[in-house]
């Protein structure tokens, strides 16, 4: 092949590189998927504070047996919740789930709660948060829900793995050709008929094959213990 | 020596529910000066760093008869988010006093002031805010949900009692990432590497359209690099004498003429000129050296009509898939009893004129017709 061929290549590589970047960060194959479907409380009552106001809600479905309602307060800067319980537990775990505006996601908090008042701790809630449902996980010993993220499918993660392999594979040949390009200048062309060339090629994609492979790996792995509650120390991976 | 002869340890548990509440309290007497002094530790049951608090005592003696109450204010400190306190001053009490009870009445935090029950905004004194950057890290959740709350339940009871944790973005996984940096520098490392080693071992180097490689004091043409459609091969290169067209040197090239104007023996080898479509004259003066033309040199050049070169020696095959010529001249073949059709591959009769310097048999000439 020429040097022309070997250009174009280089160039039809870079974009499909800056295209697999796009379409990871567009298409959002990490995006949680959640067990809860958004409710909009019922209102029970608003007040004005001197710098905010506060809105109380109802809780509602399971939730209602163990949290009976919850009151946010918003001030200019910041945002609280303070949480109802219907009688005192010895341990309880609830979701706080906070929504933008425009309905999505912005935070999920986990709380874990011993030997409560009839109150919980006041818990700070994201700047962006304007809508709020509180899920109940544990109530002593009942378990009702044990998670409100989904775990992620081995299908989105497999394809995850397959855009970003296939992403960094484009990063890498065009790498390579401009690495080429310019440390060998007038006689890469040379180089590029030569089977230095080929085997830089097949290297650059094992190695795309290999991070396809990590990247699967890791992700279950990190969806496993996730599932088991091992999060926190698997920050890393 | 302490001078207390009587220290007690009392846990407090009325108001545990308060955003600063009393975890327990220590009494110190001393009974030669008839004197008592109490210590508190406090909770901070707030997830923001809290720099200031006021509450009420009111002391009781062990009729559980109040006997005074006072105000405290302390200033100056900065207990962690979530966690326990001990205010640096100890307060005297009543030596009548057995116990006491705490009101909190205001307490101020990082960003929220909160007084009689009600929180207002204090996140205007940037001053303080600042000050916050340190935060704690989050606490493990319970490992098993089902056996969490008994087993974790003592444990957590005294140390917070309270844990959050964003579960947000556990979808993220860093180490692939990690590991792409690594394999992209590993890339880099190998590529740069194996482009000296080719050039070491190659050496070859550019001069002018050329690019050359030097032997024995002569250069080879590597390849061809110019953007020109007529091509002049000279006699010398950066001052050396050419010898050689390599194999691939106008490979797919677009020139449409090719003169060699070299004075000593010259080689063109397999494949130097091969899939050239736009090339149409290759000559040589009669004065140039021996040029030997190996096999397949011109191969799929589709329009080469003319092909001038009296000093060379053809080996077979050195037109294959050629068949455009209409003039050939040369000085002999390399082979011997051959045909000029062998040439040529394939083919079993021409059309061309011909001036060949060598005598040969008209066995040679079979096949042929001479325009």
């Amino acid at each position: 092949m020429t040097l022309t061929v070997w250009r174009v290549l280089c160039i039809a590589s870079a974009a499909l590189f800056v295209a697999g970047l796009l379409l990871l960060l567009l298409s959002q194959l990490l995006k949680n998927k959640y067990y809860h479907i958004y409710t909009a409380d019922e209102l029970m009552s608003k007040s004005k504070l001197t710098n905010g106001k506060n809105s109380v809600y109802f809780t509602s479905g399971e939730t209602k047996e163990y949290i009976s309602k919850y009151a946010v307060c918003k001030t200019e800067f910041d945002r609280y919740l303070v949480c109802k319980f219907v009688k005192k537990f010895s341990y309880v775990r609830y979701f706080v789930m906070e929504y933008s505006a425009h309905g999505r996601v912005v935070k999920v908090q986990q709380i874990d709660e011993f030997d409560t008042a009839l109150n919980s701790k006041i818990i700070t809630l994201s700047r962006r948060c304007a809508h709020v449902n509180v899920v109940i996980g544990t109530a002593d010993d009942a378990e009702i829900n044990t998670d409100v993220i989904r775990p992620m499918s081995k299908k989105r993660i497999r394809l995850y793995a397959l855009v970003k392999s296939f992403t960094f594979f484009a990063f890498l040949f065009a790498l390579r050709h401009m690495l080429i390009e310019i440390f060998l200048k007038d006689i890469s062309a040379l180089y590029f008929n030569d089977t230095l060339n080929y085997i830089s090629v097949a290297v650059c994609f094992l190695l795309a094959l290999l991070s396809y492979g990590i990247t699967v790996l890791c992700f279950r792995k990190k969806n496993a213990k996730a599932l088991n509650g091992g999060a926190v120390e698997y920050e890393f991976v | 020596m302490s001078s207390y002869n009587n220290i007690r340890k009392i846990k407090y548990s009325k108001t545990p529910q308060d955003i600063v509440s009393l975890h327990e309290y220590i009494i110190f007497e001393d009974s030669h000066a008839k004197e008592k002094y109490v210590l508190f530790r406090f909770s901070n049951n707030v997830n923001q760093r809290l720099f200031e608090i006021k509450f009420e005592v009111s002391q009781f003696n062990s009729e559980n008869r109040l006997l005074e109450k006072s105000t405290v204010i302390h200033k100056d400190f900065t207990a962690e988010p979530n966690g326990l306190f001990v205010p640096d001053a100890k307060l005297k009490i009543n030596y009548e006093c057995e116990s006491l009870e705490v009101r909190l009445e205001e307490a101020c935090f990082d960003r929220v002031k909160w007084s009689g029950g009600e929180f207002s905004d204090n996140s205007y004194s940037f001053a303080e805010y600042a000050e916050t950057v340190p935060v704690t890290a989050p606490q493990s959740a319970p490992k098993k949900n089902k056996t969490a709350p008994k087993a974790e339940a003592g444990v957590k009871k005294n140390k917070l009692g309270f844990n959050i944790r964003n579960i947000f973005r556990r979808n993220k996984a860093i180490f692939p990432s990690v590991f792409n940096v690594i394999l992209t520098v590993i890339v880099a490392g190998l590529i740069i590497g194996s482009a000296f080693y080719f050039k070491s071992v190659s050496g070859a180097y550019a001069v002018d359209d050329f690019i050359v490689k030097e032997s024995d004091g002569f250069v080879t043409v590597l390849q061809y690099r110019g953007e020109e459609k007529e091509v002049e091969i000279p006699d010398l290169l950066d001052g050396k004498r050419v010898s050689k067209i390599a194999s691939g040197a106008f490979n797919r090239s677009d020139v449409e003429s090719v003169t060699v104007s070299v004075v000593n023996s010259f080689c063109i080898e397999t494949g130097a000129f091969e899939n050239c479509p736009s090339l149409k004259t290759v000559s040589a003066s009669m004065f140039c050296g021996k040029i030997t033309v190996m096999q397949g040199a011109f191969k799929n050049c589709k329009s080469l009509q003319l092909f001038d070169m009296p000093t060379a020696e053809l080996s077979k095959g050195c037109f294959d898939g050629t068949n455009a010529i209409k003039y050939l001249s040369f000085d002999s073949p390399v082979y011997e009893g051959g045909k000029l059709l062998d040439l040529f591959t394939g083919l079993n009769k021409i059309t061309l004129d011909y001036r060949i310097n060598a005598n040969l048999s008209d066995d040679f000439f079979a096949g042929v017709t001479r325009r």
